[in-house]
């Protein structure tokens, strides 16, 4: 029989010792399951979501926050629904989804719930404003990819526990080295390519795996369009000092992101503009 | 009192002043002793080409909040000239194309202003990939923080 080796073998290690990581809602799969058919019925997807009682609040108070402009307050998904677009419909249910994976800090990263929700949140909305700017017409996984990007963070802390203190130390001896290599040298692995693992066994898309594996990997950004705008709108929001762990700069951004993203230099300023008021927004509503 | 990203904040008295990781944000920090006023500026941007500010945030853009926080420190008692000046954060990232190089254009930026003023910094703690974050009050002066290790300054 073969045994997987190396990295496989490491992720197998990592994914069997913790059994502290949540599957993913059986409520959000099935709503986006739901949310892929083109003759959507809001009455059959309120029916999915309500079944989760922390997913429906959730939904309700982000959709309440300014930073989607909803002309009147909603009380119900259904009224929530019929205000959105599908696209806002999947961001803010996979945003509420997130809640329940970061209640407790990662302390290996220095980061509290609070700061990786919003650095979290703050991504999605990013990379929505550049998407918009870049004409994107269906920018679905993206949404998906930047919300999730840093998700191998809980998996890798959860996983070493204690020992992130290396990591620390092996990066002040070496400062030469980024953050994704001296967590090579002392995990075997990064937060990005044991986030997409954890995203390919939920059973997200590629596109969505490979766009996490790839956001601090300054090759593998570059070779697809998702790829490079989750990149993109991390390195901005890290930029603008939202929701920072330890890591925030000690990363390599290849030229030609701005080309691989599509996206105008012109636009920057305005995406981040507009992602801080809508982050705002949001803070304003969940964390009051 | 935190003084959020886009917001400055003047006071007269001990009460402290503090961030959060700056990123490529900048820091002003203006801490006159005599007149026992401080002021903290958190700027996101170096200018604004154009755009608004955000609601609530109108330290966002450096062409416009240098200028404003020096007349409020003026208002509320303070002598800049006579002041500790004091600029921080303006992070980058290891490798970095210029057109996302934010922390070095800000820093530009808070030279450049502060020059227009008559002012130029005593203390410049800025550029790198460490996370960084200010503390400041009258009596402790001024505390940065890298990696969460304080120095004081």
């Amino acid at each position: 029989m073969n045994q997987p080796s190396g990295l496989a073998a490491l992720l197998d290690e990592i994914f069997q010792k913790i059994d502290r990581i949540p599957n993913f809602p059986e409520t959000a799969q099935k709503a986006l399951r739901l949310l892929q058919d083109e003759r959507l019925d809001f009455k059959e997807l309120e029916r999915v979501v309500r079944h989760d009682a922390a997913i429906t609040a959730n939904f309700l108070k982000l959709v309440n926050s300014a930073a989607f402009g909803l002309p009147r307050k909603v009380n119900t998904l259904l009224q929530a629904f019929s205000l959105l677009g599908i696209n806002q419909i999947k961001f803010v249910l996979i945003a509420s989804c997130m809640g329940q994976y970061l209640k407790e800090p990662i302390k290996g990263y220095n980061l509290t719930p609070e700061q990786i929700w919003t650095h979290s949140l703050a991504c999605g909305l990013m990379a929505e404003a550049l998407a918009r700017r870049g004409g994107l017409s269906r920018p679905e996984n993206l949404f998906t990819a930047a919300l999730l990007h840093d998700i191998g963070k809980i998996v890798i802390d959860l996983y070493v526990e204690g020992e992130m203190e290396n990591l620390r130390e092996v990066l002040q001896k070496n400062p030469e080295l980024t953050f994704m290599q001296a967590e090579w040298i002392v995990l075997g692995a990064d937060h990005g390519i044991v986030g997409a693992e954890l995203l390919r066994r939920w059973g997200f898309p590629k596109e969505v795996y490979f766009a996490v594996r790839a956001h601090h990997d300054e090759s593998l950004m570059l070779e697809t369009r998702t790829a490079a705008l989750t990149a993109l709108s991390n390195a901005l929001v890290n930029l603008m000092g939202i929701g920072t762990g330890v890591d925030v700069f000690a990363y390599h951004l290849p030229e030609g992101l701005l080309e691989a993203a599509k996206v105008s230099e012109k636009d920057l300023y305005p995406a981040i503009v507009e992602t801080f008021e809508k982050a705002e927004a949001i803070k304003a509503g969940l964390f009051a | 009192m935190k003084v959020l990203q886009g917001r400055w904040a003047v006071v007269k008295g001990e009460e402290p002043l503090e961030t959060e990781n700056l990123g490529a944000c900048v820091a002003l920090v203006l801490l006159d002793r005599e007149n026992e006023v401080a002021g903290l500026l958190h700027y996101v941007l170096p200018e604004s080409r154009g755009l608004k500010a955000p609601e609530g945030a109108p330290g966002f853009f450096a062409n416009e909040a240098i200028p404003a926080f020096v007349q409020e420190f003026r208002t509320r008692g303070g002598d800049p000239l006579r002041s500790r000046v004091a600029v921080v954060g303006a992070g980058r990232f290891k490798k970095v194309p210029k057109a996302l190089d934010l922390g070095a254009r800000n820093l530009a930026a808070a030279r450049f202003y502060l020059k227009r003023l008559g002012l130029e910094p005593q203390i410049e703690k800025v550029g790198g990939m460490e996370p960084r974050r200010v503390w400041v009050s009258l009596r402790e002066g001024l505390i940065v923080y890298t990696f969460d290790q304080p120095e004081a300054l």
